[in-house]
């Protein structure tokens, strides 16, 4: 998993900036890293403020660990992990916040006028309705664009159980959508 | 690394191609927070930690139970009266209490009953003790016999 940019410092010399100085190597990393690594939460997360608190911890997590960093992978396919690990807690954590939320709602679904905005929060809700697992994989690919193989790199997950969670994801969301009988 | 990218993230789920125009533009949008005051705040937090009194406290604390570990680990010569704290085995226990039922065996012998008074009673019972306290340090018999004659 690699992000372009021409004329960017390489993860070598921001490993070796860090070493020296931890602040400098970080601003270093986030001068080549931040857009893909917010972009990249933005696409799980959805909303400002879960994607800005996640981001923000992702940083903390990523320069408390940059010096275990062993260069088995890229250094944006570990970054990218951290950042995953940490939108999948704030799934989970979200999941809990809403069911209760959600259920409440569900009875009056089929009452609202429908329009743009009311079928934006239908499919939405069909998204947040999903397990975390899955929600993570059909952001990623239906928003993010991102292959298997790239989830896959980013997640330390196969390919073949990612298509599983995509599959089931792409039904959940469409009985869900026909049930609110709202097309 | 061979990509195959998503041909089938161009279902609409039967909703309308313009909500998921939107909802793909909530998903790709840029932050409202600039991406250098996340920086800012990241590098502001990154300060408090480093100077936070936890982190002082924590560190204290840590060291304490270390030198207090070492401290309660640290091997002590024992003092002569300790060979009972010390917690004999199985095998070594019956020795020691078949060796002391010999002893009052050879007490027995060695001292016809006689009527004694308190007083030797008592000087008895020390001497009792000193027999027990000096066996555990290997007298032999005759040495504790001269003990007795002291």
């Amino acid at each position: 998993m690699s992000v372009k940019k021409e004329n960017a410092v390489t993860d070598r010399e921001i490993l070796e900036c860090f070493a020296r100085d931890k602040e400098a190597g970080l601003r270093l990393f986030l001068d080549r890293y931040e857009r893909a690594l917010y972009a990249h939460l933005r696409t799980i997360l959805r909303e400002d403020g879960d994607t800005d608190d996640a981001y923000q911890n992702s940083c903390l997590k990523i320069y408390s660990n940059l010096s275990r960093f062993e260069g088995r992978s890229g250094l944006f396919t570990w970054a990218y992990r951290i950042a995953t690990n940490e939108a999948l807690s704030i799934l989970r954590q979200r999941k809990r916040r809403r069911s209760y939320a959600l259920n409440e709602e569900l009875n009056t679904a089929t009452d609202v006028n429908v329009n743009y905005d009311a079928l934006l929060e239908v499919f939405h809700r069909a998204i947040d309705r999903l397990p975390p697992q899955q929600q993570l994989v059909f952001q990623l690919r239906y928003f993010g664009d991102q292959s298997y193989e790239e989830i896959a790199e980013g997640t330390g997950t196969s390919v073949g159980g990612l298509k599983a969670n995509y599959h089931h994801a792409r039904k959940k969301i469409e009985t869900y959508i026909i049930e609110q009988n709202i097309l | 690394m061979k990509s195959e990218y998503p041909q089938d993230n161009k279902e609409t789920f039967g909703l309308p191609h313009e909500v998921i125009e939107r909802s793909r533009a909530l998903h790709q949008k840029d932050p409202e927070t600039s991406l250098a005051t996340h920086r800012d705040q990241v590098l502001r937090q990154i300060k408090k930690r480093r100077n936070s009194p936890r982190r002082i406290v924590l560190w204290v604390s840590t060291v304490a139970a270390c030198v207090v570990l070492a401290i309660s680990f640290w091997p002590e010569a024992p003092s002569e009266n300790d060979w009972i704290a010390e917690a004999p085995e199985d095998a070594l226990w019956e020795e020691m209490l078949n060796r002391e039922e010999s002893i009052y065996a050879w007490m027995h012998e060695e001292y016809p009953s006689y009527d004694l008074g308190w007083q030797e009673v008592e000087l008895e019972a020390w001497e009792i003790d000193q027999l027990f306290t000096n066996w555990s340090h290997e007298l032999t018999e005759n040495e504790i016999f001269e003990l007795q004659k002291q």
